[in-house]
């Protein structure tokens, strides 16, 4: 069965992709994929990929992020995201120390985060990305009435662009607000890990532009993967909203508890 | 351009998606199911006083029905993609079973009309000339058979669709309540009482209609008002806002007394924003004083007069129209009115007259059925029911 | 059954929307669909085929390596190592572009230089929430305190954008400590 499915998914990625007018690469080993051999044969070969080998995982580690915004900006050229909409934004949470809570994400912090002055005894102070959770079992996919919104095998949540009817069902399902209606397209739009990008082995452009290493991409089929370890091995991730069951795919390193 | 924001909001979560003309929706829906509700009170439970009005909430039930999708394709990105629906419908969606109810009922009322009006359509045929003559010829299918055996199976098949509808025209509306009450993301909908408020509230709506259309009709056309009429729409309409006042108010109270995550967003939500829509209108505006007057028409029923009586009706009614409206609104738009970062309010959203989803269209939108009904009106014009068929249905 | 005749043809005109919809059904849904799941499976084909915007870190390098290599091996040495060229400057799809025929990068524009304290600010300007160990000054207060008169580009006047650090060891630390 697992053959069979393999075989087929080659055989449709191999058979149905054209010569791709991307932008080559060269010397494009990444960190994450590194020490792949698959990455290798990507780089030479674009159409190589196949999904049933792949199930991506990310970690944000939240001790980590500066809150430069570099993500938000990298992440809003490479996928055209139109303005006041966003696939990834990064919230500021300063908190006194009678737990008082003040956030904030000035335009989903594409301009980074202005200085403020908070009037109370700052008890900590730090930054979280978010983004899409690429849920397990996601309500998106659940309530979309068409089959635009649907799962890949390599564990990724995407909406059919030309299927999408535009209804706004799976918007006030997500209970991450990681999806926007595109006031362009009118359909649904959000995070795809860059499926473009991770499927020629590279890296998610939120990923790669982050300057300390606060976001991370991993892959729990791949043998010793760094990433897929630490989650699993760690007391310290944990993922957002856990009791509503999503079961997301997004795991957080060091995540204050006020954060949700 | 961008809202007022009061505490932390998901930056995505500023846009209200659902606007206006989802709220029309179910409001229109729910005037659909009403409608259809209350001439299954006379088909298929025999309340006989509800004759003057049994053919009416037929015709006012098909013509809702036909622009009932209207506001959906207004408010849809892709409107030329609507048949994905039921084409490649997902059915882990509770949206993609929309289309096949919708057809189902669509094709019985569209049925039940036509056996009810198949005797006014044969002779409408026998009586015209020319072009007219074949329309309403066709519209008899070529079959001229009014004998009495045939009325008797129109009749027999009319309860039978009229029994069919009643769970087909609930499921039609009680589904697009669980649309909302079935988000658990949302701390507003996310409630298994959300499709039996829908559905209660939707009879309330269709009675009120009702009411205001025959009262309204009658008058035009100059044509005495049946009391027992008026008096038992009065009742049901009492028994329904009843239930429904006390169904809303206890997801309320509930969630109050549980001290729930939602109460935290849903109390500062009933104070703020929706102060004004929730609390003055649905709550004391739209259904208090329909509760004391429709009391009074049902309690008090020997001291009224005819007029009277017509009067407090119509007001009664008017209200509880706004009320299911803004019952509508406050669940679609307060829903979106908070982040689900359960920490953010954006400023209280207000339809624009003139756009694309706004305030202008909707109102267009609501008088389509009116006209529908005109033309249906002007088509057959038995409103009311034949003499023949109604004394069939008493001796039932 | 005697006088049911236009019953039935009623039912055969309502069995026509069935009917209707297996043949539409036929034609309306496109051939990938359910291929894999309930989807369209060459949706993922054309999410695959979408443009890359960004390079990947090494990008650069492949005609820099050549061009710039002391620049380029400065920056490996120094605290900016680990920032990659497309933050500060643009992404590498505006500034090269594969040529048609032989597929060799060839360049469509600029690449942007931005010398503001801006960018530098997005990283280093003094923010509460950021974590205590990176570097960061509140840059006007910085700049008064080296005796220097505040500009637009005035970071990179004693700051090398690609290696950051300062020779002398002890006026970096001093920077750290005026954000305290």
């Amino acid at each position: 069965m697992q053959n069979r499915e393999t075989e087929m998914s080659r055989r449709s990625f191999l058979g149905k992709t054209g010569g791709l007018a991307v932008l080559v690469v060269a010397g494009g080993v990444t960190t994450v994929f590194a020490d792949s051999k698959q990455s290798e044969q990507i780089k030479k070969n674009p159409q190589a990929y196949d999904w049933s080998q792949h199930d991506y995982v990310y970690l944000v580690d939240t001790d980590k992020c500066i809150g430069c915004g570099s993500c938000v900006r990298a992440c809003q050229k490479e996928n055209h995201v139109p303005p006041h909409r966003f696939r990834t934004w990064v919230e500021r949470y300063v908190v006194s120390h009678d737990g008082h809570t003040h956030i904030d994400s000035p335009d989903g912090a594409r301009n980074g985060f202005p200085p403020v002055v908070s009037d109370y005894n700052v008890a900590k102070a730090f930054f979280v990305p978010k983004l899409c959770n690429h849920c397990t079992h996601t309500p998106c996919v659940q309530v979309c009435p068409v089959g635009a919104s649907y799962r890949t095998k390599d564990g990724l949540i995407l909406v059919d662009e030309k299927r999408c009817i535009g209804c706004g069902y799976c918007v006030q399902a997500c209970p991450y607000g990681s999806r926007f209606i595109h006031p362009e397209l009118h359909v649904a739009s959000k995070c795809t890990l860059c499926y473009h990008r991770i499927t020629k082995g590279m890296l998610p452009a939120c990923v790669q532009s982050c300057p300390v290493q606060a976001r991370m991409l991993g892959d729990r089929k791949k043998n010793g993967d760094k990433v897929a370890e630490i989650i699993a091995t760690s007391k310290v991730v944990r993922v957002l909203k856990p009791e509503l069951l999503t079961e997301p795919n997004c795991y957080y390193k060091n995540l204050s508890k006020e954060v949700y | 351009m961008s809202p007022e924001i009061i505490g932390y909001s998901f930056p995505n979560d500023i846009h209200v998606t659902w606007s206006l003309m989802i709220a029309m929706y179910p409001y229109l829906t729910g005037l659909v199911a009403g409608a259809f509700m209350v001439s299954a009170l006379y088909h298929v439970f025999g309340i006989t006083a509800l004759k003057p009005v049994s053919r009416l909430s037929l015709v006012t039930s098909f013509g809702f029905l036909l622009f009932a999708t209207v506001p959906l394709l207004v408010h849809l990105g892709h409107p030329e993609r609507s048949l994905n629906i039921v084409f490649t419908p997902n059915f882990s969606s509770a949206m993609a079973g929309f289309g096949f109810i919708y057809t189902a009922y669509f094709i019985l009322v569209l049925f039940e009309i036509w056996l009810i009006y198949r005797k006014d359509i044969i002779l409408l045929a026998r009586r015209s000339r020319g072009i007219k003559r074949a329309f309403y010829a066709c519209l008899a299918l070529g079959v001229y058979d009014i004998s009495e055996p045939a009325l008797a199976v129109d009749h027999k098949t009319v309860t039978i669709l009229a029994a069919i509808g009643i769970p087909l025209a609930c499921f039609l509306h009680g589904y697009v309540g669980f649309i909302f009450g079935a988000i658990k993301a949302n701390a507003w909908w996310s409630t298994p009482l959300m499709p039996i408020v829908f559905l209660f509230s939707a009879i309330v709506s269709g009675i009120a209609l009702l009411i205001l259309l025959y009262l309204v009709l009658m008058k035009f056309a100059n044509k005495p008002i049946e009391p027992e009429c008026v008096q038992a729409l009065c009742q049901w309409e009492w028994l329904f806002i009843i239930v429904t006042v006390t169904l809303e108010l206890l997801e309320i109270i509930t969630l109050a007394y549980e001290r729930s995550e939602a109460w935290m967003v849903i109390a500062p939500l009933l104070s703020n924003q929706l102060a004004f829509s929730f609390i003055g209108i649905q709550i004391v505006f739209g259904s208090l004083i329909p509760i004391i007057l429709l009391g009074i028409v049902v309690l008090l029923r020997s001291l009224l007069t005819n007029p009277l009586r017509n009067t407090i009706a119509f007001i009664a009614a008017l209200l509880l129209m706004m009320q299911v409206f803004t019952m509508r609104w406050n669940i679609v738009i307060g829903g979106q009115i908070f982040s689900k970062s359960m920490r953010g309010f954006r400023e209280n959203y207000s339809p624009g007259l003139f756009e694309k989803e706004g305030i202008l269209v909707a109102l267009l939108i609501f008088l389509l059925p009116f006209v529908a009904i005109a033309v249906f009106q002007k088509l057959f014009p038995n409103l009311e029911p034949s003499s023949d068929h109604a004394q069939k249905v008493e001796a039932h | 059954m005697e006088h049911t005749k236009h019953i039935w043809r009623a039912v055969l005109i309502i069995l026509l929307v069935p009917i209707s919809y297996v043949v539409i059904h036929h034609i309306a849904v496109p051939e990938s669909f359910g291929v894999y799941g309930h989807y369209r499976a060459d949706s993922v084909k054309e999410f695959m085929d979408t443009p890359v915007i960004h390079g990947d870190r090494e990008s650069c390098q492949s005609c820099h390596e050549k061009q710039n290599k002391e620049l380029l091996a400065n920056k490996a040495k120094g605290k900016h190592a680990t920032v990659p060229c497309e933050n500060c400057h643009d992404a590498v799809s505006f500034h090269v572009k594969p040529d048609s025929k032989t597929g060799e990068l060839v360049k469509i524009e600029k690449m942007v230089i931005v010398r503001s304290y801006r960018l530098c600010a997005y990283c280093h300007e003094y923010l509460e929430a950021r974590p205590n160990a990176f570097p960061q000054v509140k840059c006007k207060e910085h700049v008064i305190s080296q005796d220097a008169e505040f500009s637009e580009e005035v970071c990179v006047k004693c700051h090398d954008p690609h290696n950051p650090s300062l020779k002398e060891e002890g006026k970096k630390d001093e920077g750290k400590k005026d954000a305290k």
